[in-house]
C-alpha cells in the first residue's frame, strides 16, 4: 500500500497541474498576452 | 458564441455537477434528465429547450410502440414501425445537413435552427442506437431520461456518441457520491480539454495563420497543421465533455486514445472519434457483413468484409457533409482502409513480417505513415469540414 505522504503528494502536484492548466488557458484568452507570445513568431 | 467561451455555460455546469450528484429520490438518469432539461432551457432558451423536449417526446412515443411490439413475442406479425422510427430520424439527418450546407450560403431552409443546435448529426446517431436497443428487448427510459441521453448539454458542442446501453446501465446503478479524488481527476480531464483546445490548437492556429487569420489549406504544409490543429481542437472539446460526465456521473465515452500514435489506418479509426466509429461498427459494419456473408457464403467472407468496410466509411463520409465531395471522401476512406487489409493479410502469410525486427520497423513507420495518409486524405475536404 502507498504511503499517505506519497498520496498525498500526487494529489497535491495533480492540483497543481490543474492550476498551471487553468493559468494558461487565462493566459491565450487574454488577447493582449496572446498577441505579446505569438508576436516573437 | 462558443459554448465553452460563455461564462453561463461553466456556472450550469458547475451547479448541474452538484445538483446531480445530490441524494434526491428517484433513478439517477432522472435526476440527470431534470437537470439537463434545466440546463438546456438556460443555455440555448425556453423555446428551444421546448424543442428538444418535444423531439424526445415523440421518440419516446415511437419508442414505447416499438417496446409493445417487441413484447408481444415472435409470433406478431411484421410491423412497418421501426422503418417508420428509422425513416423520420434519417429525414430529419437529412434536413439538419441541407439545412447546414444552405446556412453556410446565407440562406437557411428550415425556419427555426433547433437542429444545429441541438447539433442533431449526434442526436441522429443516439436516436438510432436507442431505437435497436429497445427492438432487441432493452428497457426503454422515461421521456426525460431519454432527453438525457438524446440531448445532454454537455456534449453539444461536438459530441461524443453516447451509449444507450451505458445509460442505461448507470440508470439502474446506485450512484456513488463524489469523493474528492473523483472530482479532482474530473477537473483534471476538464482541464486538459480547455488546455487542448484554447491553448494547444488555438495556439497552433495563431502561430500559423496570424491572431486573426482565417483557416485555409493553400498547400500540404496547410493541410498537415490544420489536422493537428484539428485532433486538439476535437480531442480538446471531447476531453471536456469527458470531465464533465465524470463529475455528473453521466456515461460520457473516451473518444480520442492518442490517435498520432496509431500504427496503421485501421488502428487510427479506433482510437479518433472512437465512440463514432464504436456506432459505425455496431450498427453498420457488423450487421451489414453479417447479412452479405450469409448471403454470398463463407468463401466470399473476404469480399464481404471489404465491400462492408468501403460501405461503412461511405456513411461516415455523408455523415460529415451531405455532398458528393463528401461521399467521395467516405469512398476513398474505405477503399483506403480496404487496400490497408489486402496487404496486412499478405504480410500476416509471410514469416518475415513477424520478426521482432519488421515489428519495430512498423512501431516507428507506422505513425508516421498514419498522418501522411490521413493528411492527403483531409486535404481536398477541408472546405467541409472545418
Amino acid at each position: 500500500m502507498r504511503p499517505r505522504w506519497h498520496r498525498a503528494a500526487g494529489l497535491a502536484l495533480r492540483v497543481l497541474w490543474v492550476v498551471v492548466k487553468l493559468t494558461l488557458v487565462a493566459a491565450l484568452l487574454n488577447r493582449n498576452a496572446a498577441n505579446f507570445v505569438y508576436a516573437g513568431f | 458564441m462558443n459554448l465553452l467561451l460563455r461564462a453561463d455555460f461553466w456556472w450550469v455546469a458547475g451547479l448541474a455537477c452538484l445538483l446531480v450528484r445530490l441524494p434526491w429520490p428517484g433513478r439517477p438518469m432522472l435526476r440527470f434528465g431534470l437537470v439537463n432539461a434545466g440546463a438546456l432551457a438556460l443555455l440555448l432558451g425556453w423555446r428551444q429547450a421546448a424543442g428538444a423536449g418535444l423531439l424526445a417526446l415523440v421518440a419516446w412515443a415511437l419508442l414505447t410502440l416499438l417496446q409493445r411490439r417487441g413484447a408481444s413475442g415472435p409470433a406478431a406479425p411484421r410491423s412497418g414501425l421501426p422503418l417508420v422510427y428509422l425513416v423520420l430520424a434519417a429525414g430529419l439527418f437529412v434536413l439538419h445537413k441541407l439545412d447546414l450546407e444552405r446556412r453556410a450560403g446565407g440562406a437557411a431552409l428550415l425556419p427555426v435552427d433547433l437542429l444545429a443546435r441541438l447539433a442533431y448529426s449526434y442526436v441522429f446517431l443516439r436516436l438510432v442506437d436507442a431505437g435497436r436497443c429497445v427492438a432487441d428487448g432493452l428497457r426503454l427510459l422515461d421521456p426525460l431520461s431519454l432527453l438525457g441521453y438524446l440531448c445532454p448539454f454537455h456534449m453539444l458542442v461536438a459530441g461524443p456518441v453516447g451509449v444507450y446501453r451505458d445509460h442505461l446501465a448507470a440508470d439502474e446503478a446506485s450512484p456513488a457520491p463524489l469523493g474528492f479524488a473523483v472530482a479532482l481527476a474530473g477537473v483534471d480531464t476538464v482541464t486538459t480539454g480547455l488546455l487542448y483546445k484554447l491553448v494547444l490548437a488555438e495556439g497552433l492556429r495563431i502561430f500559423a495563420f496570424g491572431l486573426d487569420g482565417p483557416l485555409r489549406t493553400a498547400g500540404l504544409a496547410d493541410s498537415a497543421l490544420l489536422f493537428v490543429y484539428l485532433f486538439f481542437d476535437f480531442a480538446g472539446y471531447s476531453l471536456v465533455a469527458l470531465g464533465l460526465g465524470r463529475l455528473m456521473g453521466v456515461p460520457t465515452p473516451v473518444n480520442f486514445d492518442r490517435p498520432l500514435l496509431a500504427a496503421n489506418l485501421t488502428d487510427f479509426w479506433r482510437r479518433w472519434h472512437a465512440s463514432l466509429g464504436q456506432w459505425v461498427r455496431t450498427h453498420i459494419f457488423l450487421p451489414l457483413q453479417t447479412r452479405l456473408v450469409r448471403s454470398w457464403g463463407p468463401s466470399r467472407a473476404r469480399a464481404a468484409a471489404l465491400l462492408t468496410l468501403i460501405l461503412s466509411f461511405t456513411f461516415v463520409g455523408l455523415w460529415h457533409g451531405l455532398s458528393v465531395p463528401m461521399l467521395l471522401w467516405g469512398v476513398a476512406l474505405g477503399t483506403s482502409l480496404a487496400a490497408e487489409k489486402l496487404v496486412r493479410d499478405w504480410l500476416l502469410r509471410h514469416r518475415w513480417a513477424h520478426g521482432p525486427g519488421a515489428q519495430r520497423l512498423a512501431q516507428v513507420l507506422g505513425p508516421a505513415y498514419v498522418f501522411v495518409a490521413m493528411v492527403l486524405l483531409l486535404h481536398p475536404v477541408w472546405g467541409v469540414l472545418l
